[in-house]
């Protein structure tokens, strides 16, 4: 079956996190063009605000991985063993 | 020896100091317009770059999750997850016109009369919108008949596919988010452009 864009969802299981840059850059576009008092520094304000919300999520990923493989593991061994 | 009191003797002191300006008042009509369209109220407001960029930003995420997902991304009715269209319907006829197209062009109502995604081995009739068996013929393609109405002809279509694929895991969540981020920003596009003064003569931004 052909693929319809638009239509037809992406096969986008294996790089899917990519999508991460352009999600945080169409919300710095929009959320910077309402906040900011004038736009002399947009562009710049909005390459900042890309790259603070894609190390952040980065962050978060990396905090929620070690609470899942060190902490949980941690309290289930100790359940287990108590 | 002069007076070292900026303020004149005798006069208000509070007058003295800078008085804040009264809030503007609200725009209900650029407010629609920006629901109408992203970035058409600030455009309305005289604030024709921010217009342009919120405009950009919102479409952007939009047309990125429309890829991404497919039709099923924006889906008010069936896909489990309706709610987010609450978030996904400020991006205003962007949103509700591709429900509608897909609700009317891209589902089949089947003998219950029950409008559904379409499994992927049916068809939808063009004229009825029933679904309709895909069989594969003897060299691999896949052919379905349909008939009209009023007619005794049935009509074959080669090759047939179902009206759309279904989207799952990430491409479904990330084209639905996609979509509701778009939504939620355009709705502070719209409270901005409800409570913004119109820019000075000259002084667009």
């Amino acid at each position: 079956m052909p693929y319809r864009p638009f239509i037809d969802p992406l096969t986008i299981h294996d790089s899917w996190y990519w999508l991460l840059i352009p999600m945080a850059l169409g919300i710095a576009l929009v959320y910077k063009a309402v906040r900011l008092q004038t736009l002399e520094k947009y562009w710049r304000q909005v390459a900042i605000m890309t790259t603070q919300i894609v190390i952040g999520m980065i962050l978060l990923g990396a905090a929620s991985y070690l609470v899942v493989v060190a902490y949980v593991r941690f309290i289930a061994e100790r359940i287990a063993g108590g | 020896m002069p007076d070292p009191s900026p303020v004149p003797l005798g006069s208000n002191i509070s007058a003295a100091r800078p008085v804040k300006a009264p809030p503007a008042p609200p725009q209900p009509l650029a407010a629609l317009l920006a629901f109408a369209f992203p970035g058409a109220g600030h455009l309305f407001l005289g604030y024709r770059a921010r217009a342009v960029r919120i405009a950009a930003g919102v479409l952007l995420l939009f047309i990125v999750g429309l890829g991404i997902g497919g039709l099923d991304a924006v889906d008010r009715k069936e896909n489990g997850l309706w709610f987010w269209f609450y978030g996904q319907m400020w991006t205003g006829p962007l949103a509700f016109g591709v429900d509608y197209l897909h609700q009317t062009e891209f589902k089949v109502i089947d003998h219950r009369g029950a409008i559904r995604s379409a499994a992927p081995n049916e068809f939808r009739n063009p004229v009825t919108g029933a679904p309709e068996l895909i069989n594969v013929d003897e060299n691999g393609v896949p052919w379905a008949k349909y008939q009209v109405p009023g007619s005794t002809n049935a009509i074959v279509v080669k090759p047939a596919y179902p009206p759309k694929r279904r989207s799952s895991g990430r491409a479904s969540e990330l084209g639905t988010l996609f979509i509701a981020i778009a939504g939620m920003l355009n709705l502070v596009a719209i409270i901005d452009a409800m409570f913004k003064p119109r820019a000075a003569p000259g002084h667009a931004r």
